[in-house]
């Protein structure tokens, strides 16, 4: 059996807030591993550890203790400069909401976007905003201010703009909580098409199982643990 | 760094109220140095060059009259004048007695008592175009730019000092005070008998005049004789209370704009805390924050500083028209400075917010929502 083609794995994960001086522990020990190409929801009661775990996954913080693996770097021993260039290089965000400068177009927003990216060695080429835009649906739109968007195309808008650099991993919190159920589809139906076509991965948190069930595989969590489909190879469980 | 300049535009001008109140704010600090520094500037400009445009040799100023506004009032007794009069060189020597800040139909206004006999020999002399040179006690010979500012015109009256003058001749404007009246007549009014502010000098030839000012400096310690034609520089040089007074409008515009800045930048970091903390998360380091931030800054100061520059030359030209008597001078060399200072200002003042905004966690601007 060949070893599994892990872009992303966890080892032991704990992450403990310190809110005053009451500690929440937020994750208590996951073990997960994300495939190449494979499409993943992660589901679970409000505060289980969902978005702790993204943010984690994506080198947004550091673990208390425990590992994160992303295309074999330890991220989770990089220092905030490391993880930050990480970010920029390998991850792809989509939020919930406030997701795009108001102040911007749609176009100035992806060009920010470029110009964070294109930095050092990358060098993402101008004509990747509007195929981006394309393959999102916006290209008319792309002069527009977010405001004058439906909250659906907002995060349309995030996706391109999650998209440009090429990033390894494309993780998504809740990108359909703030939409309707025809606006969820379509992003729902997007993320699936970007699976598809390009193999691109993906990591989406989600309350809604309609929406979950669209991906290959969904890690149900509760209470800072991964209760179920922590990899695709049960049970491949990591020592 | 086009994009970095395209969002900090676009963050400027999404907050337009903001932006013109700090934009204002800036440009009046530079309004405060380029007119009050040029009021000054000028004010002491056009002394000296009227003192200069009377065309004596030496100019000797008493002890301690470094000051721009020292010179009102006599304190060089006349009696000098016959000492200075037999030393070699001197041709002929004439005191005058002057009032910087008398206010004279709603203007302040230079008035000169001066030794008619004398001062028209010191120097080029008094070309009168209209009248006569005064003789009697209360008589006076104003000059061209008051006659027309005030509308007056020989045979008027004029009060000065609580007494009423006639006019009895109109000169040229040019040199010496807007009004000139009978050096002993000025005396008994400021109640400084046998006093002058300072003494016209002319030399015997021009090879006497350094030798002459040697020999001043030697018979009178302590005593400033200048040379004439230097008489604008030295005053600049010398005058203590203009280099502070300049320091501290300065200093106090540098603060306005560091301030301005300081809480416009600060409550833009605040405001955008989510925007910044998503640039954040997509892989903005802190260099690209700052800069944005540093730019915008920048920008805001730049405006301000242009807008300033315009609004300094309007009030120069609104105080011209409604004080005609006021000199502003309004030097590309001090708006430079007043510029630089204020970028300096805005520059230093949005240090603490760009260093705030590139050390925000992107994971708490996003928790509390
Ligand atoms: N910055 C923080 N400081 C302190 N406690 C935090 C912080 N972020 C999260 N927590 C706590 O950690 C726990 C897990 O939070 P997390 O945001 O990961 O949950 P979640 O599963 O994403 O919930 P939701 O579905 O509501 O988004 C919660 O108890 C939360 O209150
Ligand atoms: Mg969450």
């Amino acid at each position: 059996m060949s070893a599994p083609d892990f872009i992303l794995r966890t080892i032991d994960l704990i992450k403990v807030y310190r809110s005053g001086k009451v500690d929440v522990p937020a994750l208590q020990g996951v073990d997960v591993g994300i495939e190449r190409g494979e499409y993943v929801a992660i589901m679970g009661p409000s505060g289980c550890g969902k978005s702790t775990l993204l943010h984690l996954l994506g080198g947004l913080d550091h673990p208390t203790s425990g590992k994160v693996f992303l295309d074999n770097i330890e991220i989770s021993s990089c220092s905030d400069g490391q993880r930050t260039r990480l970010r920029r290089e390998r991850v792809g965000f989509v939020f919930q909401r406030f997701n795009l400068l108001p102040t911007l177009s749609v176009l100035g927003n992806l060009e920010v976007a470029r110009a964070i990216h294109s930095n050092g060695a990358m060098m993402v080429p101008y004509g990747r905003l509007r195929e981006m835009l394309v393959l999102v649906g916006l290209e008319s739109k792309m002069r527009r201010k977010p405001s004058e968007l439906s909250l659906g195309e907002q995060q349309r808008v995030a996706i391109a703009r999650a998209l440009i650099h090429q990033p390894a991993i494309v993780l998504a919190d809740e990108p359909t909580g703030n939409l309707d159920t025809t606006n969820s589809m379509n992003i729902l139906r997007l993320l699936q098409e970007l699976n598809r076509t390009l193999k691109q991965t993906i990591v989406m948190i989600t309350h809604n199982p309609e929406a979950a069930a669209v991906g290959h595989r969904i890690i149900e969590m509760r209470d800072g643990k991964v209760v179920s489909g922590a990899t695709s190879r049960a049970p491949a469980v990591i020592p | 760094m086009g994009v970095i300049s395209k969002l900090a535009a676009s963050n400027l001008f999404y907050r337009k109220t903001k932006a013109i109140v700090s934009i204002l704010a800036v440009a009046l600090g530079i309004i405060l140095v380029t007119v009050l520094v040029g009021l000054a500037d000028g004010t002491l400009n056009e002394y000296a060059n009227r003192i200069e445009r009377i065309g004596a040799d030496i100019i000797l100023q008493p002890p301690g009259s470094s000051a721009l506004f020292a010179f009102s009032g006599g304190v060089l007794p006349i009696k000098l004048k016959g000492k200075i009069t037999l030393l070699p060189g001197v041709r002929i020597v004439s005191p005058v007695l002057m009032t910087a800040g008398a206010k004279v139909k709603d203007a302040v206004v230079l008035i000169w008592g001066i030794d008619a006999a004398t001062y028209d020999q010191v120097g080029v002399g008094i070309k009168i175009l209209q009248g006569r040179m005064f003789q009697g006690q209360y008589e006076v010979v104003i000059d061209t730019v008051w006659a027309s500012s005030k509308n007056q015109k020989v045979g008027d009256t004029i009060e000065l000092l609580g007494k009423t003058f006639n006019i009895v001749g109109m000169r040229m404007a040019g040199d010496s005070g807007r009004i000139l009246v009978p050096i002993e007549t000025l005396q008994s009014l400021m109640s400084t008998e046998g006093k002058a502010s300072l003494f016209l000098i002319s030399a015997t030839s021009a090879s006497a005049v350094q030798p002459l000012v040697a020999r001043l400096k030697k018979e009178f310690p302590g005593y400033n004789p200048i040379i004439s034609a230097t008489y604008t520089q030295a005053l600049i040089d010398n005058a203590m209370a203009f280099k502070q007074f300049v320091i501290v409008v300065t200093a106090l515009s540098v603060v306005v704009s560091f301030l301005v800045i300081l809480l416009a930048m600060y409550t833009s970091v605040v405001e955008r805390t989510k925007e910044i903390g998503i640039l954040k998360a997509i892989g903005a380091g802190k260099v690209f924050i700052i800069r944005a931030i540093l730019l915008e800054s920048i920008l805001l100061t730049l405006i301000g500083v242009g807008s300033g520059y315009g609004l300094s030359y309007f009030t120069k030209i609104w105080l011209n028209h409604i004080y005609p008597s006021l000199t502003v001078d309004l030097t590309w060399h001090r708006m430079l400075m007043a510029g630089m200072w204020a970028m300096a200002g805005g520059l230093i003042g949005s240090l603490y917010p760009a260093i705030r905004a590139s050390r925000l966690d992107p994971v708490e601007t996003m928790v509390f929502e």
